[in-house]
């Protein structure tokens, strides 16, 4: 049997709960933008220069839980 | 810049708002298959958007922002078909450009890249923006994914014949294989 190699989970930091309904980008393991649509968020972390970030919309309160594309 | 070999371990994503989902069942989270790609359109993306693998989708499909980061016309689509999504017929459309996956952890100039056909939906609802699925990744790649261990893994696409070494039968007619 192989050693076992423990894993550190994905994080989601806090202040991501805050953006609900919103769309995050996460760099470093923080927020780093948060904004109403991907469009915009993306464009300010062009502005700002920041790349390599993880984005995702964060559901909204009492949203349904999701299955494939919803 | 180097890329860590394969096997590549995702630990899967939990739901922000897991606690709220199942009130009654202390302990109880909503687990997703997520990993980070890139799309190259005219331009390479500069973020890197979570993606769902889905192994029941057909199609790999992504969000209508993403064509406009990576520049390309949807309305150019090479085919567009209607598919059913939600309970609902939506209009799909086609076009050809390269994915980039990211190893867990790693940053946007590491990554393994292929060219598929990426279905752009125009009205999109999941929190992630890229759907991976049969077409576009799961014929690029070996995945194996476990609850239990809370992990998708993904490796070579020959993996899976070194590992099970089993052929379908009508593979050999009218469902040959791809091979990438």
């Amino acid at each position: 049997m192989s050693e076992m190699r423990k894993m550190t989970p994905v994080q989601v930091p806090e202040g991501v709960r805050d953006a609900a309904g919103k769309w995050v980008a996460l760099k470093g393991g923080r927020v780093v933008a948060v904004d109403e649509t991907p469009d915009r968020l993306y464009m300010y972390l062009h502005q700002k220069q920041i790349s390599n970030a993880t984005i995702f919309r964060v559901p909204s309160e009492g949203e349904p839980e999701l299955v494939g594309l919803g | 810049m180097t890329v860590a070999p394969f096997p590549w371990v995702f630990p899967y994503v939990e739901d922000p708002h897991s606690p709220e989902r199942y009130p009654r069942e202390s302990g109880r989270t909503v687990l997703r298959p997520l990993v980070e790609v890139s799309l190259v359109g005219k331009v390479p993306m500069e973020q890197k958007p979570f993606a769902l693998v889905d192994s029941g989708s057909e199609h790999t499909l992504a969000a209508p922002w993403v064509a406009r980061a990576i520049q390309v016309d949807i309305d150019s689509a090479s085919r567009t078909m209607p598919l059913g999504i939600g309970g609902e017929t939506v209009t799909v459309s086609f076009l050809d450009v390269r994915l980039r996956l990211h190893p867990p952890g790693g940053s946007l100039n590491q990554f393994v890249e292929w060219g598929a056909e990426v279905g752009f939906v125009h009205h999109w609802r999941p929190s992630w923006s890229v759907l991976l699925g049969q077409v576009g990744f799961l014929d690029r790649f070996t995945v194996t994914m476990h609850r239990g261990a809370q992990t998708l893994v993904v490796e070579e696409w020959s993996e899976f014949d070194r590992r099970f070494g089993v052929r379908v039968e009508e593979a050999e007619e009218r469902r040959q294989r791809f091979t990438p």
